[in-house]
């Protein structure tokens, strides 16, 4: 199972590298940045890798942005492949949880939803968390 | 009574954040992160700022003094998976003599200061520190420094 990271600029290397950061250095994905001087060559590039790895175990490809080149690209080459899926909004929350949690035989279809959940609840109002905090009761035996 | 499933114990300066409170537990399937650490069981804010961290990762916090850990640990259910943290080598040694089943023990973040020197990227050590791991290691735990899963696991050097 591949996991493809793209967007405009840095965000793709340095959303990696965030992640490398929190995660280890063993949570690689494929990054394939959307640079200004390399525009006419982006969607090439990136359609070559998901089709290769369609052709194996498929791939989850995160975007940065609905709607963007990068994701359209995406979209454009997945839409052909039943084991390759696009989400948009990548987040680290998002990535954390998919790499961290992902077992061989997880499809793409279980990743991207994984990665929708994830990525929406990492979005949290700090303070309005810590007021709707409560002391949780655990019923039963334990500490 | 059977023993408390204490997964790992891991010596980090900053006790819950992303590495540990993420990271390290989904790593580990751990459902309970037990911080002992006298100070933090004393500090309100601290300790839900914390359990902020902890919570994406869905294991539920515990922010116990040295003590209590020491007293109320072995009362864990076994379906309890327990990750404890703590600060540094001595807190950790206080639990190991309290009676405390603690195994493996992980050396994650210990900062600079005056006086001590660095025996890998994130650790740095004093001759006090050095003689708590000693003291650790000849009761039988198997004490390795990591900073994150997937990297090299490197023993503590005399």
């Amino acid at each position: 199972m591949k996991f493809i990271l793209t967007g405009h600029g840095p965000f793709a290397e340095g959303l990696s590298g965030a992640v490398k950061m929190v995660g280890g250095t063993a949570l690689t994905c494929d990054v394939v940045p959307f640079l200004d001087d390399e525009a006419s060559v982006f969607g090439k590039k990136l359609r070559s890798i998901i089709r290769e790895a369609s052709s194996s175990d498929g791939a989850v490809v995160f975007c940065d942005l609905m709607g963007g080149t990068p994701f359209n690209q995406a979209m454009a080459e997945a839409v052909s492949f039943d084991n390759i899926e696009v989400v948009a909004g990548a987040n680290m929350p998002m990535l954390l949880e998919c790499l961290l949690t992902y077992s061989p035989g997880e499809s793409a279809q279980d990743i991207a939803r994984k990665a929708v959940n994830a990525g929406r609840f990492g979005v949290v109002d700090g303070k309005v968390a810590m007021a709707n905090k409560h002391d949780e009761e655990f019923e039963g035996d334990g500490i | 009574m059977s023993e408390p499933n204490i997964l790992l114990t891991r010596i980090d300066n900053r006790l819950i954040h992303g590495q540990v409170g993420v990271t390290w537990t989904m790593t580990l399937g751990a459902n309970l992160i037990l911080v002992a650490d006298d100070e933090t069981a004393n500090n309100k804010t601290v300790q839900e700022i914390m359990s902020l961290t902890a919570e994406s990762s869905g294991a539920s916090t515990r922010f116990w003094t040295i003590e209590k850990t020491i007293n109320t640990v072995h009362k864990a259910a076994p379906r309890q998976k327990i990750f404890i943290v703590c600060k540094t080598p001595h807190e950790a040694r206080l639990l190991i003599e309290g009676g405390v089943p603690i195994h493996e023990l992980n050396v994650g973040n210990m900062h600079f200061s005056k006086g001590k020197h660095q025996i890998s990227k994130k650790v740095y050590v004093d001759d006090d520190d050095l003689t708590d791991f000693k003291a650790i290691e000849e009761k039988g735990v198997n004490v390795f420094i990591q900073d994150v899963p997937g990297d090299m696991k490197e023993k503590i050097k005399y």
